[in-house]
């Protein structure tokens, strides 16, 4: 027991708990069990417990665990034993926990906006049902992306209804789908792998931030870390602005819009010529014209050839487009092809471990049932904001048209009718389900906490509706094969298992479901104690080996060519997502780390343009095109071309709750088809002036040595650390250092411990988990729009952004900057009441109670990372219950700070005091929430005293420097320089 | 015998008699003129809106105000320094100008001296409004608690509250001292229940040999105590800044810099407040253009004293190539900040310099204008300094852009309302003019020159 | 026993006087002045100084050592590490504090000395000394404690030297 990490232990000790709670019984399923009327005997007060469950903020179906106290779910971490994301937690699942604390949750059935019981709430729908077949009317299901048993359940039950199960995702890649059926004849999306890749090359896609799943950014940190494969990968992109991914590109070639297929075709003949490929490709590739295309686009030559020599020479993975990129389709296609004749396919690109897509469907389904309306009897709606996600009146009108609305979701969104029934799902956190999102791994989802509202899970709904209409379901495995699900790589084929009875509880159902299409592909004998650990572990995943497969596609796409006047293209808010996470306060309040923005829609222009137009720092923008206009904030970003503006999706609704109808404006209103990239538009500047409000302060680090470069040649010169980062500006004399007149005072004694945390600033992808993570841990308070324009946002942890280079060269580097937690603190010397010391284990602490607000510490840190509660922000009910029990509030008038989670540091050192240990190094790294949600591995936190420690290594690495080392203040905190490939002298960002 | 008068150059009227001074200096006190009311209700408004603003920031907190992150300390530390800085001149006058033995003093002093602790009184408003939870601002007092706590002594912040409230405490001292033989004339002026007040308020004094023998060994202890402190003040103050490592506030040039700047501030402001007061009170007998002129000549020299500062301080911050201190003096000069800056080196360094010729000097109207440019100059530095060294800090990734808003200003307003609600009391109840010092500058009446002009 | 009050308007008048009182070894008398002349002093004192000033000394030798006590115990006290490694007694940080609390208590001392050396805070000293013009434009003087011929003799004295006004006063028990 002492040698297994804590969380483990609690891990298991809780699982196993639940476990035995959720005993598959039908009669008393376990929402129906209320907390401390008998207290279960898994809970600890004071202790918390852990579930093993399944993300679903976005359809990547990532697992988590969920830190359950005194019965609320009160913290969201990754779930290291699930493949898909061991990495990290992303943002906008860390976010995810709003969802079930949301104040806007229907707190039970609505019949046409009033309060209803379930009965009556079932037997509406049910009365629906039966009267739209009465009068020969369609059924419909129009829902997110789903897959497992609730997938299967709701096919059944339209199959039995004779009614069609539409399925789609606003962001869903089928795009990239239709290419891979159209190149390899293969239905689903290839798997890209970037660690083995020296050269990553994105044609648009985001993939760093909303375009799968946080697996990407521990590849690319991997693929970064001269120390994991040898080589440090090249980063390059072709596309027309820089996404929040791609500002972390080494090379940036400005493709025009709509070119971007032209210059993958180049490169792909040109890389075929130099490896002399000769597969099935090549024939294709006869008649390209490499320099034409690549003029067109508007990249220079050079730099494509420069390109190709690397991809013929190194391991490369070329990532398909995104959605600002105009033709997705033929762009994704000859990335494909590029691929092949850089011979990744089978390398980097994978077949067989992918995303299953089963029964999602494109947006023409969408509309033919939209158009259809008249003939629809009742439209089931499950969790999909139709109204908002599509551009036009089309879904509106449709929603009006139909007989009865019946929305499965917790909060109010564009797409209720006056008339509608709304069932209320539960949360993911208070509902069974599943999903196999990636084939062959099927992810759990058990219940973490009780419901906080009287809701009942879509499944046991489908179940009573089948009861009620009398409708005889299908066998459980029947209906499952009849889904078409992908075949198990392993194991074998399903063994028949005999058709059961369908159970009359979506708990029961589920593990019918699981015996049959999980259980029965392994060799387990046990059922129960198979769903036992399965329920442990989050679930259960066969492991499949990546494959190649065969070229076979027959005609190349259209290069496309240059768009005529100003090309309009939509990207997802790296929380807000599609909108479905507009009403999550986090999503607004955690600033978008490329502009820094907060609460609000902005559009992407470039610094000419904004010249053009006259613009100062607060004005908005009207975009018009022929479908609409908008009034918007803007950005001006050096990395998007002239003819091109890119706008932000996902805020700006009306409908979707308090926090959602707070800012911004819904784009896609402009958008003249269900494409988020092509359009035409024009900007014109706007009167009113904007409501959003940056909070980074300034584009680039004005010449001063904060955010040092080290380049590629350099490392491992030996020089040690500071080796090869210019240290102190102006440099500190050595004769100083060694006549000890450096410090007046020695450096204050740390007995056992020295905490510290090294910040690696070459693998950092600014995907702001880290700060949604400390917001999540610390109760950090949501200030709002106004307060915010006003200077006040609290974050802890700010991901500052410096914006260096410019043109092929972007140079866009990171520093998430925390508490530094100095040992020659400027804070604590100022504070004329003591409120902040520093503590024998290293930490700078603060003590709230002793605080009389005089902010000097504020004034005297150079690295600005205190915050000022101006006011006493509170929480509406219920995100009250939502708050760590061990993180105090902050009032009015107390300065707060970074405490580098010191109630994790107290829980972990009482944890092995116990044992009359110290805290190991392994159940340091990633204690702090920041360091776990980390996707690529930057943070690192440990304790310095302990020499072997990892952030004792990165302590000594040849490219670890304090920032602002010059002040001497013996920061706890090191960051480790960004590698640069470039050949242009940066020392830390120009000047000195 | 001899018998000399300290009268050596002659700025008094020197056939004024003992009793034609005691009369015309007792002549304004109790008298209430309809332009007094009216300035007093002007007063009272201020007040009256100030204290709503003040309520505000004490129920809602200090987010009331124009903060922006990271502008931690804004317009109310700003107006703090510049009201302390007001409180320089009157200690500077009564004290080290006593120990010069410098003549021109004596008519000045008493009114210089209120304005010194009404300033301070209005300046230790502002650590109690500025901090965050105001209601635990005694806690920033040294006094043993059930708590066990005590303050952290080597915080610049610490040291503040020792050097103002020393000061506040010594300036009043020395105030009463001198104040207490003129209590005694009040006393023997008047008649019934005021008498009965100025005679508790001259504690029993009555002139005689031994009363004047401590007194003046006394007064001469207390002037020899407030001159180090006149100097200590405002150095205190200023590490407040200089001990931080902002950059813009990190800089040893701060001490001499402040003390001279509040010197320069204080003399501008006794030169507003003095010339109305003789010229209503028709005191050019007492307090004429020789003093104020010599207040001029004082504002002469530390506002160049000033300028050279502003100067040193870019010149510095160039020549140092440290990237932060030389970008924050860039930035101040043509930053967002450039009309701060500019309104200060016009005010400070610009206009003040017509004082060099003697007519601008003497000239009263040029005088009392010039010196509310000075006035205004003054605060604007601070500001200067306080907003736009914590709006560029280290990191441009946090950079933000501060205004006061209507909250502060509304603070503002309270605070010169204060100010001049006391200083306008102070002129009716109290001798604005040190009737026994200046009788001192009178030739002493002799019975020799009564037989001359009797022959 | 009886006092003699005399009223001067010239302040060369009253030297005289006082020089007079001097000579004849009577020195139980008090003179005021509504302002400070130093040739009183002088005359009466012979410029021996004021002993006010060791209360000063004393107040500002225990304020200095109040003030540096404060700092440091109150620091050792509480042992905590704060402002960027200074040791808890670090001098440096203290000696503002230590001379503040210096000038405070000097301050507080010599007016301490003052009251009491001036016998202050009084109700009435002499009630032949409770007179408007005294604080206004005359100098005074009482003589104390004469019997009744050698106050006679002192009154024309004093008239001799030109007091503008003497008057003998009734008995003054004790």
């Amino acid at each position: 027991m002492a040698d297994i990490n804590r969380r483990d232990f609690l891990k298991v000790l809780g699982i196993s708990g639940t476990a035995s709670a959720c005993s598959i019984d039908p009669v008393t399923p376990i929402e129906q069990v209320l907390p401390y009327v008998v207290t279960p005997d898994q809970i600890v007060p004071g202790i918390a417990t852990w579930f093993a469950t399944q993300c679903t903020a976005c359809s990547e179906g990532c697992g988590v665990l969920a830190k359950n106290r005194e019965g609320r779910v009160v913290m969201l971490e990754r779930n290291p034993e699930h493949p898909t994301n061991k990495g990290s937690l992303c943002a906008m699942g860390i976010a995810d926990l709003q969802a079930t604390y949301s104040p806007d949750r229907f707190e039970g059935p609505m019949i046409a906006g009033r309060r209803a019981t379930w009965d009556q709430g079932m037997e509406a729908t049910i009365a629906a049902v039966k009267a739209a077949k009465a009068n020969g009317k369609r059924v419909a299901w129009l829902g997110k992306h789903r897959t497992g048993a609730t997938a299967a359940l709701a096919n059944d039950v339209m199959g039995a209804l004779g009614g069609e199960t539409i399925r789609w995702e606003p962001l869903g890649k089928q795009a990239l789908r239709k290419a891979t059926k159209a190149v390899f004849g293969i239905d689903g999306i290839p798997t890209y792998t970037l660690d083995q890749a020296e050269t990553v090359l994105s044609f648009g896609a985001d993939f760093l931030s909303t375009w799968g799943t946080p697996e990407h950014n521990r590849h690319y940190g991997l693929g970064r870390d001269p120390d994991h494969c040898g080589f440090i990968a090249q980063f390059w992109s072709v596309e027309p602005r820089l996404s929040n991914t791609s500002v972390n590109v080494d090379i940036h070639l400005s493709a025009a819009p709509g070119t971007e297929a032209g210059v993958a075709l180049a490169l792909a003949k040109l890389v075929a010529e130099k490896r002399a490929y000769s597969g099935p490709a090549s024939a294709l590739l006869q008649g390209i014209d490499a320099e034409a295309l690549v003029a067109a686009s508007g990249v220079r030559m050079e730099r494509i050839v420069e390109l190709a020599d690397r991809m013929a020479s190194h391991v490369s993975v070329v990532m398909p487009g995104g959605t600002t990129t105009v033709n997705e389709v033929d762009v994704a296609i000859a990335t494909l092809v590029l691929n092949e004749v850089a011979g990744n396919v089978g390398e980097t690109v994978t077949f067989g471990q992918d995303s299953n897509l089963a029964g999602l469907h494109d947006y023409e389904d969408v509309a033919a049932v939209l158009a259809d309306a008249e003939n629809i009897g009742v439209l089931f709606l499950d969790e999909l904001d139709i109204a908002y996600t599509t551009p036009g009146t089309a879904a509106n009108d449709a929603l009006l048209a139909v007989g009865q609305l019946i929305a499965f979701q917790n909060e109010p969104s564009e797409s209720l009718t006056d008339t509608a029934i709304v069932l209320p799902p539960g949360t993911t956190l208070e509902t069974w389900g599943d999903n196999e999102a990636v084939h062959g791994r099927h992810t759990l989802q058990q219940p973490a906490m009780t419901s906080l509202h009287d809701t009942r899970c879509t499944g046991d709904v489908l179940l009573e509706l089948a009861k009620g209409l009398g409708i005889e379901l299908p066998a459980v495995t029947a209906s499952v094969r009849a889904e078409g699900d992908g075949e198990a790589i392993d194991g074998g084929p399903a063994e028949a298992v005999e058709p059961a009875p369908t159970p009359d509880s979506f708990l029961a159902y589920l593990a019918e479901w699981w015996k049959a299409n999980v259980f029965a592909k392994t060799d387990e004998t046990d059922f129960d104690a198979f769903w036992r650990t399965s329920v442990q572990t989050g679930g259960h995943f066969f492991s499949r080996l990546g494959k190649g497969a065969d070229f076979g596609l027959e005609a190349l796409p259209s290069a496309g060519a240059a768009q005529e006047g100003l090309t309009l293209g939509l990207f997802p808010h790296h929380m807000t997502f599609d909108g479905r996470h507009a009403n999550r306060p986090w999503a607004h309040e955690v600033p978008e780390p490329v502009t820094g923005y907060v609460w609000g829609t902005w559009a992407e222009i470039s610094p000419k343009m904004e010249a053009d137009l006259g613009l100062e720092e607060d004005d908005t923008i009207t975009l018009t095109t022929s479908a609409g206009s908008v009034e918007v904030a803007y950005f001006a970003s050096p990395g998007i071309r002239d003819d091109m503006v890119a706008v932000v999706m996902g805020n700006g609704h009306d409908g979707g709750g308090r926090y959602a109808d707070l800012t911004g404006a819904n784009p896609v209103q402009l958008l003249t088809g269900m494409k988020y990239a092509g359009d035409t538009v024009t900007v014109a500047k706007a009167s009113k002036t904007t409501t959003i409000s940056s909070r980074l302060g300034n584009l680039t680090q004005d010449n001063r040595p904060i955010n040092y470069i080290v380049k590629a040649k350099d490392i491992g010169s030996g020089k040690g650390p500071g080796g090869i980062v210019n240290l102190h500006h102006p440099p500190i004399d050595e004769r100083l250092t060694q006549a000890g007149l450096l410090d007046m005072y020695p450096e204050p004694e740390h007995p056992t411990y020295r905490f510290a945390m090294a910040v690696d600033l070459n693998s950092c992808t600014g995907c702001a988990a880290c700060q949604v993570a400390c917001y999540s841990e610390n109760n950090i308070a949501v200030v709002g729009p106004e307060q915010n324009r006003r200077g006040r946002n609290m974050g802890w942890l700010r991901l500052s952004r410096y914006w260096e280079g410019s043109g092929e060269e972007p140079d866009v580097r990171w520093q998430p900057v925390m508490c530094q937690h100095c040992s020659h603190a400027p804070c604590e010397g100022v504070c004329p009441v003591l409120a902040t010391y520093h503590n024998l284990d290293g930490l700078n602490a603060m003590i709230y109670n002793r605080c009389v607000g005089t902010r000097y510490c504020a004034n005297n840190c150079p690295y600005s990372a205190r915050r000022f509660n101006y006011h006493t922000y509170d929480w509406p009910e219920p995100f009250l219950m939502m708050l760590n029990p061990e993180v105090n509030n902050r009032t009015m008038g107390v300065m707060e700070k970074c405490t580098f989670c010191i109630q994790r540091i107290r829980e972990a050192k009482s944890d092995y005091r116990d044992h009359g240990q110290l805290v190991p190094d392994e159940a340091l790294t990633k204690l702090l929430p920041c360091a776990s949600a980390c996707g690529s591995d930057s943070i690192t936190f440990g304790n310095l005293k302990d020499p072997d420690s990892q952030v004792s290594e990165k302590f000594q690495s040849e490219r670890a420097y304090a920032m602002l080392s010059e002040l001497n203040t013996k920061p706890g905190v090191r960051y480790l320089a960004r590698i640069s490939h470039s050949e242009k002298d940066y020392g830390h960002g120009g000047g000195h | 015998m001899e018998y000399p008068s300290n009268n050596a150059e002659a700025m008094v009227d020197t056939e004024l008699s003992y009793r034609q001074v005691t009369t015309d200096v007792l002549e304004p006190l109790f008298k209430f003129s309809k332009a007094y009311w009216a300035g007093l209700t002007l007063v009272l408004l201020g007040l009256a809106y100030g204290g709503f603003c003040i309520i505000q920031q004490l129920v809602w907190g200090l987010g009331v105000a124009g903060y922006s992150q990271p502008v931690f300390w804004g317009l109310y530390i700003t107006t703090f320094v510049f009201w302390v800085g007001i409180g320089h001149a009157g200690t500077l006058i009564s004290a080290v100008l006593f120990l010069f033995r410098s003549k021109w003093r004596t008519g000045v002093y008493r009114a210089a001296e209120a304005m010194t602790i009404f300033a301070v009184m209005t300046a230790a408003l502002f650590p109690a409004l500025h901090v965050g939870r105001m209601w635990n601002a005694y806690w920033l007092f040294p006094y043993p608690n059930q708590r066990q706590l005590w303050q952290n002594f080597k915080s610049p912040l610490m040291w503040d509250v020792f050097a103002v409230s020393t000061y506040f405490t010594v300036s009043t001292i020395f105030f009463y001292i001198g104040l207490i033989p003129d209590f005694a004339a009040i006393r023997d002026r008047t008649r019934g229940a005021i008498s009965k007040v100025y005679a508790g308020l001259a504690i029993g004094w009555r002139g005689t040999d031994r009363q004047w023998r401590h007194y003046m060994a006394a007064y001469g202890f207390f002037a020899a105590f407030a001159t180090p402190l006149v100097l200590s003040v405002h150095s205190v103050v200023s590490w407040d800044f200089a001990m931080a490592q902002t950059a813009g506030w990190h800089s040893t040039l701060f001490p001499p810099y402040f003390v001279a700047g509040a010197i320069f501030s204080g003399c501008a402001m006794v030169i507003t407040l003095l010339m109305p007061l003789s010229v209503i009170f028709k005191w050019d007998k007492y307090i004429n253009e020789w003093h104020f002129e010599h207040l001029a000549k004082m504002c002469l020299l530390t506002g160049a004293i000033l300028t050279y500062a502003y100067v040193m301080e870019h010149f510095i911050a160039w020549y140092s190539d440290n990237p932060y201190e030389w970008g924050i003096f860039k930035y101040r000069a043509v930053g967002d900040y450039w009309w701060v800056f500019w309104i200060m080196v016009v005010c400070n360094c610009v206009i003040p310099l017509v004082w060099w010729w003697k007519k601008a000097r003497t000239n009263y109207w040029c005088l009392w204008i010039v010196s509310i440019f000075i006035n205004i100059g003054m605060w604007f530095e601070r500001f200067n300094i306080i907003a736009s060294s914590l709006a560029h800090q280290f990191d441009p990734a946090a950079w933000t852009y501060y205004l006061p808003n209507y909250i502060e200003i509304g603070v503002l307003i309270f605070s010169f309302a204060w100010f001049f609600l006391w200083f306008l009391l102070f002129v009716k109840v109290m001798p604005s003019v040190a009737i026994a010092e200046v009788k001192e500058l009178l030739p002493p009446p002799l019975r020799t020159d009564a037989k001359e002009a009797a022959k | 026993m009886s006092n003699v009050k005399a009223i001067f308007s010239h302040l060369d008048s009253l030297i005289d006087a006082i020089d007079e009182l001097k000579s004849s070894g009577h020195t139980d008398f008090a003179v005021t002045a509504p302002l400070p002349r130093h040739e009183i002093e002088e005359l009466i004192y012979e410029g021996q100084p004021s002993p006010v000033r060791w209360f000063t000394l004393t107040g500002a030798l225990f304020g200095g050592i109040m003030g540096f006590a404060l700092c440091s115990i109150t620091h050792l006290n509480w042992p905590m590490i704060i402002p960027a490694g200074k040791p808890l007694v670090s001098i440096p940080a203290f000696i503002v504090i230590t001379f503040e609390s210096t000038v405070l208590w000097g301050c507080m001392f010599t007016l301490a000395g003052l009251l009491y050396h001036c016998r202050l805070p009084a109700k009435d000293m002499d009630p032949e000394l409770e007179d408007p013009r005294l604080s206004d434009d005359v100098f005074g003087m009482v003589v104390r404690n004469l019997d009744s011929e050698r106050a006679a003799e002192m009154k024309s004295i004093l008239d001799g030297h030109g007091a503008i006004e003497t008057s003998i006063t009734g008995v003054r028990l004790a």
